[in-house]
């Protein structure tokens, strides 16, 4: 609601009431403490969004795909090496807290490594990419492990009997089967990288804005009243995606 | 249509010793049944015989062809074994229609179209689903889905056909007519089918021969009828026959001619013809046994018939179930079971 305020705090009566933080331009701006043009009028914003968007899609779905395999690694391997190897590699991620997981990534790629072999990746998107991947590997895995625990084994053996070999199993069985826990493990960590925040934060350029940070950023500058309509906007965009998802695949909330 | 001979199987689940030198033959057209209780390892010698487990010691043969080969490591791959496999759950694939479901490993093998149909529709037509056709395994009810499971199972000609307590999960009536089901569809196809049940019942019905398992080891294979009068030991005497066989504790003594037998109910001879001659037995000196008497060989007299095998008893308890009545008997100490048929009250 306060998007909608001049002054944050003087309660909602018309003469408090703007669109400026949503359409406003600086010339006309109702209030001298606002120093930025009006969210769909600026070009921070429109990146912000894009990087965003680019960000929390590419992210998720490489994670949701990842973690929908090791799932099935873990599950199919439950009691053998690999199994319990893979399940105890995945959670390393999770136990470390955000800023130090991306200190370390600063420290490790703000300069080239191996020769050059590694390039500088800092203050570059796949730097982000990469970070939010790892970050949210370990809850896509686990949700990818109980989707994976729903698909008896005896499905895929009796594919196995009729004549399947590995692929064929993985396409005619499990990939059908998935489809549901799929997207709902892509649409725990798209939530999550959407609004991410304290992961990325020291590693963010100018250029690479997300949406939650250029919040950050705004509501730190003293106008809040444009921060909480990104944070809007933010909303927006997951239910969107909810949307389409659902849309996609059914009815998702059924299989979460 | 095959014959399949397992020698010398050993299973190892980590430590545990599942399958203990399990040795089977199975003729060609055979309806073979595994017997035993909960955990005896029956599953683990279909899914071995499948080769969904892989035995670490012994040799399967299909026809003289070697299939498994556990010490040189040869595990031939499960489709290629020229068999297949009802699950206990059915394993149905949801997402697709029964008719998919049937026509998977057909389209696997690479048939052509018109030939699916056909081979397909041949077999909802012999399992009697041909009206499911286009539905879910979800939109179907236990026993037709079990239909769809079998029919899956047949539409690729097995040599083979294993079915891992297929009944399990239906009511006692729909039990019944599946039972019936199933030896009609043995007799039609001519198919060996091995058959993992722990219902006796169902064993002793349905099958030509029958593997008793204890532990992970055969116990005893022979006819059902053979089972049922010829048990090994104790315990195969225990577990088959429904209700249970009498034991009365017994004093036995052989003098090379014939075996006396002193008991609550008297004294009887078995003459040596009648006598398993292979075992050790005691001669000339009094032992301890036991004598199994099935509860539907006795008969019950109110008057004294004048025979020389009676012997006088009271009525503890009587049980009338509509087509037999189970009656409990007391003979001095010895307890035991007589079932007559027919609703029998009066005593
Ligand atoms: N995957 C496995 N890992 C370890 N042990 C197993 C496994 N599968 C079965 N077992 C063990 O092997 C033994 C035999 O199991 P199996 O499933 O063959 O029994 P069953 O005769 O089919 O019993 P039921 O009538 O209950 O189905 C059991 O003691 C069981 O605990
Ligand atoms: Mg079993």
């Amino acid at each position: 609601m306060e998007s909608f305020q001049i002054m944050p705090g003087a309660g909602y009566g018309a003469d408090n009431l703007t669109l400026y933080a949503w359409i406003g331009e600086l010339q006309s701006a109702p209030h001298p403490s606002f120093n930025q043009n009006g969210l769909f009028r600026n070009s921070e914003f429109g990146r912000a969004l894009g990087n965003t968007v680019k960000l929390s899609l590419i992210a998720s779905l490489i994670t949701a795909v990842f973690g929908q395999f090791f799932g099935y690694i873990t599950t199919r391997g439950r009691g053998k090496w690999y199994g319990n190897a893979v399940e105890q590699l995945i959670f390393i991620p999770y136990l470390m807290p955000g800023v130090a997981f991306s200190a370390i990534y600063f420290s490790m790629f703000s300069q080239p490594r191996l020769g050059g072999l590694i390039p500088s990746l800092y203050g570059t998107f796949t730097l982000i990419l990469l970070v939010s991947i790892v970050k949210h590997f370990p809850f896509a895995s686990r949700s990818g492990s109980s989707n994976m625990m729903q698909i008896s084994v005896e499905l895929e053996e009796a594919a196995t009997i009729n004549g399947a070999g590995f692929w064929r199993r993985i396409r005619s069985i499990v990939i059908p089967l998935a489809k549901n826990g799929f997207l709902s493990g892509f649409l725990l960590s798209f939530i999550s990288i959407a609004k991410e925040l304290d992961l990325i934060a020291i590693l963010m350029t100018p250029k690479n804005y997300t949406l939650s940070f250029l919040a950050f950023d705004y509501s730190k500058e003293a106008m809040p009243q444009v921060a909480d309509a990104i944070c809007i906007v933010i909303i927006v965009f997951i239910l969107v995606t909810n949307r389409i998802a659902d849309k996609f695949g059914g009815n998702v909330s059924k299989s979460m | 249509m095959s014959k399949i001979q397992l020698s010398h199987i050993d299973k190892f689940y980590g430590e545990n010793h599942v399958l203990r030198d399990v040795n089977l033959t199975i003729e060609d057209g055979d309806f073979m049944t595994l017997l035993g209780p909960s955990g005896c390892g029956k599953t683990t010698t279909l899914r071995v015989i499948s080769g969904l487990e892989k035995a670490q010691h012994g040799t399967m043969t299909i026809d003289d062809r070697m299939i498994i080969d556990a010490d040189k490591a040869f595990y031939e791959a499960p489709s290629k074994r020229g068999l297949n496999l009802v699950f206990q759950s059915y394993a149905l694939w949801p997402h697709m229609t029964v008719f998919e479901n049937v026509a998977f490993g057909l389209k696997i093998k690479k048939m052509k179209k018109e030939e699916i149909e056909e081979t397909v529709m041949r077999a909802l037509r012999t399992m009697r689903i041909e009206e499911y056709r286009g539905r879910y395994p979800n939109e179907l009810s236990g026993g037709q889905q079990q239909r769809v499971a079998i029919a899956r199972a047949i539409a690729s000609s097995p040599k083979l056909l294993l079915l891992d307590e297929p009944l399990s999960n239906l009511d006692a009536r729909l039990r019944i007519d599946m039972r019936a089901e199933l030896k009609r569809l043995h007799k039609e196809t001519g198919t060996t089918i091995i058959y993992v049940t722990h219902d006796q019942v169902e064993a002793l019905t349905m099958s030509t021969k029958i593997a008793l398992f204890k532990e992970g080891e055969i116990s005893q294979i022979d006819t059902p009828l053979g089972l049922y009068t010829n048990p090994i030991d104790l315990q195969a005497a225990d577990f088959i026959g429904n209700p249970r066989i009498n034991f009365i504790e017994a004093k036995g003594f052989y003098d090379g001619t014939g075996l006396k037998v002193k008991s609550a109910f008297g004294e009887y001879v078995f003459a040596k013809e009648f006598m398993k001659l292979d075992e050790e037995i005691p001669e000339n000196r009094e032992f301890d046994c036991v004598l199994g008497l099935r509860p539907e060989m006795v008969d019950i007299y109110t008057e004294d018939p004048h025979h020389k095998n009676t012997v006088p008893a009271r009525v503890y308890a009587n049980q009338p179930a509509g087509s037999e009545t189970l009656v409990t008997l007391t003979v001095g100490d010895t307890e035991f079971l007589a079932i007559q048929t027919g609703l029998v009250q009066a005593w």
